[in-house]
């Protein structure tokens, strides 16, 4: 213990409610340092937090001793075949009332493609169908790229939820959606005065009586675009709030004041070079500073991750962010993808392009590309490849078609790519990306984004 | 060290890893994951620990990192300062007697909350929910659980006093 501990003047009652908030993930960063600061110097702080992790992780393993008790049955003297007549009675009517009764569903899947899943509390998972209903606090995943679905609430407001996405609905007297992670836009129908549907994130909670917006869940921040109508989004931390209307968007996270501005366009160019680490919230990909071209400072290794088809297998991926809300850059007529890379062997190498429409109003679509010929086969290499948008094809979600049976179907101008992917599946083939940029003609060269710090 | 001895040596410790674990996951569930891991990592290379000590001075440093681990990738930001931490290690370590005694108090304990606040307490913990999931399945608002709940702690928290003053009287 702290020799120098003393004890705070804080009552007991406040440092409880304190910690319980710390529980729950709920203090904000003021909140956290001075709970903080009390476990540092005050060792009756130190008990009590220590006593109630004891009390909560016991309560947790002795659940069933603090449910509450049954009323003990009566003890009747029957004979065998009393009591099997009774249980067979029992059984039959306990199956008619289940069969004439089911819980009021929240939401109803619609349309869907990919892997969407249910999951569930003992952590296995389910995949869903169209017409599935789903009750209260369900959690559904995307789980693979280019996944969406649809889920419908009674009312007629749809909830699109795309790729890598987490969710969970709730009907009380209002709605209430939780975004874990992902990307979502919501189509709210009309809601009764004085309960909004609330949109609620680790960083906001957004009311909406009415509208169309897009959200964006990461762990640093949630991005809101508001598309029709307007909303109110408060932050968790400190519960200011903003109102953000069509056109606007409103980021939240710990470290930005919360404000509205309009919506930025997105470029045409985009760069990303790792000279000085990875950007902010880069997905996959290691950090290097060797080996490296003449002139290079830095790239990025391809990393590995669990195949979407089967988690056994190991795939080797580079994967930009996610910036579904503010967009990589917009597709144009003659925009071209360009990379230097390394293999130590050749092999081919698979290029792909999430994007959205600029309104958000329809599915996203990945587009893919394979890298072949580009070297010889045994030698390890740099290389550089120049690719036209128009050459990438949209990807079929057909096991039957693969991508060389599959038509030339280029991204259409005005698609924002909000995700890129070099990815060599399975095979390790040690590739590293120096840079990957998008350009197109008449725009200056693009500029190699912010970077984290390579250490 | 022998796998079974490890094992058994592990098991006996288990209260004094997980009250730690829980205060930096704070889920039930990942505490479970946590220590099984903690046990299977450990019986891997069981031969070579030289004596219980090191084995515990071990899982310990492999209990927190793998908590600490998992913040990271769930993108929790309210990760616990080091000396903070190691503060909650040491009394789960100085007080591993005391600690049992107080989890056993604390089971009979529980058995004279009321219903309202043993349902609520079940669902918190048992469950797993957050405190506003609780209060909406309760039907009250956030600040009310919050209240309710310390309000719970602390009466858990003077039972256990009370009955361990009893056993040394």
């Amino acid at each position: 213990m702290n020799d120098a501990a003393q004890s705070s003047d804080l009552p007991d009652d406040d440092l409880l409610e304190l910690i319980i908030r710390y529980h729950d993930g709920q203090l904000d960063e003021y909140e956290m340092v001075a709970l903080m600061a009390l476990l540092e110097g005050d060792d009756r702080a130190l008990s009590i937090f220590h006593d109630t992790a004891l009390q909560a992780l016991t309560i947790a393993e002795h659940a069933a001793v603090v449910a509450e008790p049954k009323p003990a049955s009566p003890v009747w003297r029957r004979s065998t075949l009393s009591w099997l007549a009774l249980a067979v009675s029992v059984a039959v009517v306990a199956a008619i009332a289940w069969s004439s009764w089911q819980p009021p569903y929240v939401v109803r899947v619609g349309d869907l493609e990919g892997q969407i899943v249910l999951l569930n509390p003992d952590g296995s998972e389910r995949q869903l169908r169209h017409g599935d209903l789903l009750y209260d606090n369900q959690h559904i995943a995307s789980r693979d790229i280019g996944s969406f679905a649809t889920l419908l609430f009674a009312d007629g407001t749809s909830i699109q939820i795309f790729d890598q996405t987490e969710i969970s609905c709730r009907q009380g007297a209002g709605k209430e959606v939780e975004v874990f992670q992902g990307n979502v836009v919501a189509d709210v129908a009309p809601q009764p005065e004085g309960h909004p549907l609330q949109i609620i994130t680790l960083h906001s909670i957004t009311d909406v009586l009415g509208t169309v917006l897009a959200i964006q869940v990461s762990p640093q921040r949630t991005d809101v675009d508001v598309l029709e109508g307007k909303v109110r989004v408060a932050r968790t931390g400190d519960r200011s709030t903003v109102d953000v209307t069509a056109g606007e968007k409103t980021v939240v996270s710990r470290k930005v004041p919360l404000s509205s501005r309009p919506r930025s366009p997105v470029g045409n160019t985009w760069k990303v070079d790792f000279e000085s680490g990875l950007p902010r919230e880069w997905i996959k990909g290691i950090w290097l500073d060797q080996p490296l071209p003449e002139g290079s400072k830095g790239g990025a290794r391809a990393e590995q991750r669990p195949s979407f088809w089967d988690p056994a297998v190991t795939w080797y991926e580079v994967e930009s962010y996610n910036r579904w809300s503010r967009g990589i850059c917009m597709v144009n007529d003659e925009s071209r993808l360009q990379m230097r890379f390394f293999t130590q062997r050749a092999g081919w190498i698979q290029m792909i392009l999430l994007t959205r429409d600029p309104s958000f109003k329809q599915s996203d679509v990945t587009y893919e590309y394979i890298i072949r010929n580009y070297g010889n086969k045994r030698e390890a290499g740099w290389h550089t490849v120049d690719i036209p948008l128009s050459e990438f094809r949209r990807t079929i979600k057909d096991p039957k078609i693969g991508y060389s049976q599959s038509p030339i179907n280029p991204p259409r101008p005005g698609l924002v790519i909000f995700k890129v992917i070099v990815s060599t599946q399975h095979r390790d083939l040690g590739l590293i990306v120096d840079e990957m940029s998008i350009t197109a003609p008449g725009e200056p060269p693009p500029a190699a984004e912010e970077q984290e710090a390579a250490s | 060290m022998v796998e079974t001895d490890l094992v058994r040596s592990l098991l006996e410790a288990r209260i004094r890893l997980t009250v730690p674990i829980w205060s930096i996951v704070r889920e039930s569930q990942t505490v479970e994951d946590i220590f099984q891991e903690v046990v299977l990592r450990a019986l891997k290379q069981h031969d070579q620990f030289t004596d219980e000590g090191h084995l515990m001075a071990w899982s310990r440093t492999t209990a927190k990192n793998l908590a600490v681990d998992f913040l990271r990738q769930r993108g929790k930001s309210q990760v616990m300062d080091a000396g903070v931490l190691d503060r909650i290690w040491t009394i789960s370590d100085e007080d591993a007697q005391g600690l049992k005694e107080r989890q056993d108090a604390l089971r009979n304990c529980l058995k004279t909350v009321p219903p309202r606040q043993r349902e609520m307490i079940r669902l918190r913990y048992g469950e797993g929910l957050s405190c506003a999931e609780v209060a909406t399945r309760i039907g009250t608002t956030l600040d009310a659980i919050y209240k309710r709940l310390s309000r719970t702690h602390s009466q858990l928290r003077k039972c256990v006093e009370v009955a361990l003053q009893g056993e040394t009287s």
